[in-house]
């Protein structure tokens, strides 16, 4: 029993120290969105991270005191994010190092979308009156707006967060609540819980390919052309975007195949879907694809990927996020100008 | 079903429920028998009929093999047996490799040759040896042909063998059936000790140095050097890891029933000798050959020439075994060259053969024969040979840029690789074994399923000889 007790504690203090924080979501109530602020992060499954949450509950420094001259406030998924990055590395603070006078407000959270963006910026334009807002897309997110799931979910948060004090952790049952405590306080259980899911959606997938029994919902292909409509819910999305009436920029992160012969864009079709999006609105697109394939063409080196990951897939290294941060500062440079 | 997914656990527990609450030896059978085809038959159903047919014309060819007295007889006999093998494992793994193979010279004179559309089915390469080992024994009249056709379709089909090895002969498990099998609980803990190490092996270490290993052997020439040297050896790692903890699954799972199944592997990264290589890795499909295909041929009792002909012929044959690809054929020549080496090697030295080699000559030994099968991997792991020349000329240091990339994880696999490695030799090639007997014992299966847990891909990656 003590060997067993050993193993428990010693387990909970390594992996809390050095692999995966305790579960920092939810702390909100009402949300299941924003993080528990002044909390440690400790991110291992891709590149390496620790930091703190702020006391806005974003993966970023507290905001400047006093306010820097040109405040941006950056929207975005988990490339804004960056928890694979040390923070000074991340392209949000690569940008505010190369022009003078700039800081940006990184409210990037993973597994958020354009939908996410236009729900929550009315709210964070009244919390932090940026000058111009920064919204930060990829490939993945076209792949999101088709699915009626995810935008159905989009519009019950906001409504838990707009909503009556009741929430759901207070409503949901002494096992989950029990259960969401636990994610909360032990590091060794967040990371059980993580892999547990990851472990069981894998083999649901697996076995349900295997006897025939498909997949429920939505599932729509990367590689193929996208889906007219997506158009139509992406403008619509920028028109509700558009309601805060402040000066707009979109950063698109691509994903590219470093070892195909010539290296290139893995989905070029949600390239030309955003190239399109910017042109038809009238607003400013950063699209770095260019700039990445000319930096790993002159280092051979991939700009995503990662000593513990398979380098060339995944999030940007900060390779990649040194050329977004740089084409970030150049671009706002221009619009400040 | 591959021993790392969760149907498998449901079909083993399933089993041995059933085969340990039954007092009857033959319902004990039935259900294994029964339980191996349906394992089987999770892959693909109609693979079932084909190993069915060809188990039951082996196993009528036992009973005229034993019957018949006039030769000839025996011999068409057996050479139908052979034949029916051979045949099969021919049409279904070689005969697009062959037609490719022909087909541009005969295109360049008018002639098309068809693409079939052929599936191959699992196993089919350890089956066909399976079987072929009996039929032989019983024609040289070195095993009794077996009475019972249940229990000859359990020998060829028994699930934890069938797909990917050992290679076990019918002299190896026939004579196990003439005894009960009842479950045993030391049978049950001591078959779990094996399987607990072979699915570490291959679920931590194998696959996690497979993250590092695909991508060098897919994309080489993006790669820097020591990037590409240190891909190659971790598939040394992951090919061992996979294929021995595959085995140790499989010797652990048919102790739980109570049979012995043959060891595969002895610390073969421990030669000083390809010789010595061979006698230590994939050893029942080694001795196979050696048995079934080298000695037939003459062995070394026809003269140095012919020997080394034998050896040549043996190892050709050994790589094809593998896959139908050249690159297969390249690597098993490569390994019938080195045996040979050995071969003259041993012959000049001819008296002092016997007396002791000085350690820094074993050392040399050592390392030059590491070398040697880590090269040769490159053959065997390479898609084609255009990758396979790329990733040569990058352990050559030639063009040695390219991207750094040295995955913590593989990196840290292939330290405690090494570090096993030492122990084994510090310790006499003992295994480090696991005693559930004891209470810590289990603490430390505990702790090392965390680290599976946490650590290991989650990927379910097929054990890499599923594809021979």
């Amino acid at each position: 029993m003590l060997a067993l007790a050993a193993l428990v504690l010693g387990s909970e203090a390594v992996v809390r120290e050095w692999i995966q924080s305790p579960s920092t979501r939810g702390f909100e109530p009402g949300t299941e969105t924003a993080q528990r602020p002044h909390a440690r992060v400790v991110q291992s499954q891709e590149g390496y991270n620790v930091s703190r949450v702020n006391s806005l509950g974003f993966m970023d420094d507290e905001p400047r005191v006093p306010r820097a001259p040109l405040r941006a406030l950056l929207l975005g998924d988990s490339y804004a994010e960056a928890l694979q990055v040390a923070r000074e590395e991340d392209f949000a603070h690569v940008a505010e190092r190369l022009l003078a006078g700039l800081e940006v407000i990184n409210a990037g959270q993973s597994a958020s979308f354009p939908a996410t963006y236009a729900a929550e910026l009315a709210r964070l334009d009244r919390r932090l009156t940026p000058d111009l807002v920064v919204v930060q897309v990829n490939d993945g997110d076209v792949r999101e707006l088709l699915n009626p799931a995810l935008m159905a979910q989009v519009g019950h948060d906001r409504q838990l967060r707009d909503g009556p004090a009741q929430t759901p952790i207070a409503a949901a049952g002494l096992p989950r609540r029990f259960g969401r405590w636990l994610l909360r306080q032990s590091a060794l259980a967040n990371l059980a819980a993580m892999r547990f899911t990851l472990l069981e959606g894998k083999e649901r997938a697996r076995l349900s390919k295997k006897l025939g029994l498909g997949r429920g919902g939505y599932v729509e292909s990367m590689s193929g052309p996208v889906a007219p409509r997506a158009n139509a819910i992406l403008d619509s999305l920028y028109a509700v975007m558009r309601e805060v009436r402040r000066p707009m920029l979109f950063v698109y992160i691509p994903d590219l195949d470093y070892f195909a012969s010539p290296p290139q864009p893995r989905f070029p079709t949600r390239r030309v879907f955003f190239r399109a999006f910017a042109a038809r609105n009238g607003v400013p697109l950063i699209d770095p694809t260019d700039a990445m394939l000319d930096e790993y063409r002159r280092t051979r080196q991939p700009l995503q990927g990662f000593q513990n990951t398979v380098l060339g897939l995944g999030h940007l290294n900060a390779r990649g996020h040194a050329v977004v941060g740089r084409l970030l500062a150049d671009a706002i440079g221009e619009m400040a100008r | 079903m591959i021993f790392s997914s969760i149907e498998f656990y449901a079909l083993l527990a399933i089993v041995l429920a059933l085969v340990g609450l039954t007092r009857s030896e033959n319902t004990r059978r039935n259900v294994l028998l029964v339980a191996s085809y349906f394992s089987y038959g999770w892959w693909d159903w109609r693979f079932c009929f084909l190993i069915f047919t060809t188990t039951t014309i082996d196993y009528i060819a036992g009973h005229e093999l034993e019957r018949l007295t006039d030769e000839r007889k025996r011999r068409l006999w057996l050479v139908g047996s052979l034949s029916a093998n051979l045949g099969m494992l021919f049409y279904f793994k070689y005969v697009n490799f062959f037609l490719d193979t022909l087909r541009p010279p005969l295109q360049a004179i008018g002639l098309d040759l068809p693409i079939l559309n052929v599936l191959l089915p699992v196993g089919i390469s350890f089956f066909t040896f399976h079987s072929m080992s009996y039929t032989i024994d019983v024609y040289w009249r070195k095993l009794p042909a077996c009475r019972s056709l249940r229990d000859f379709l359990l020998f060829v089909a028994f699930f934890p063998q069938l797909v990917a090895g050992p290679i076990v002969r019918g002299a190896q498990f026939l004579p196990q059936l003439a005894h009960e099998h009842p479950i045993l609980g030391g049978n049950i803990r001591r078959g779990l000790e094996l399987f607990v190490r072979g699915f570490v092996k291959k679920v931590l270490f194998a696959d996690t140095l497979a993250i590092y290993v695909d991508p060098g052997f897919a994309h080489p020439a993006a790669y820097a050097s020591p990037v590409v040297w240190l891909a190659v050896t971790a598939y040394a790692g992951q090919i061992y890891y996979d294929f021995s903890g595959y085995t140790e699954m499989a010797l652990g799972i048919g102790r739980m029933f109570g049979f012995e199944l043959p060891v595969n592997f002895r610390h073969p990264y421990r030669a000083r000798s390809v010789t010595e290589f061979w006698r230590r890795w994939h050893i029942s499909l080694s001795t196979w050959l050696r048995d079934y295909l080298y000695i037939p041929l003459g062995g070394n009792r026809k003269g140095h020439g012919r020997t080394y002909v034998n050896l040549m012929a043996t190892m050709l044959l050994g790589g094809l075994w593998h896959g139908a690809s050249w690159t297969f054929v390249t690597w098993g020549a490569l390994h019938g060259l080195g045996l040979v080496v050995d071969k003259l090697r041993m012959e000049r030295r001819g008296a002092a053969a016997d007396t002791p080699v000085p350690l820094g000559q074993q050392w040399l030994g050592w390392a030059g024969t590491f070398v040697f099968v880590l090269v040769t991997w490159v053959f065997f792991r390479a898609p084609d040979f255009p990758t396979a020349w790329v990733m040569l000329q990058k352990m050559a240091f030639v063009d040695a840029g390219g991207a750094s990339w040295y995955h913590v994880h593989s990196m840290v696999v292939l330290s405690l690789a090494l570090l096993l490695h030492l122990w084994v030799v510090a310790h006499g090639e003992r295994d480090l074994l696991l005693d559930l007997t004891r209470p810590l014992a289990w603490v430390a299966v505990l702790g090392v399923a965390m680290i599976v847990l946490f650590f290991a891909p989650l990927n379910a990656n097929p054990f890499i000889y599923f594809q021979f």
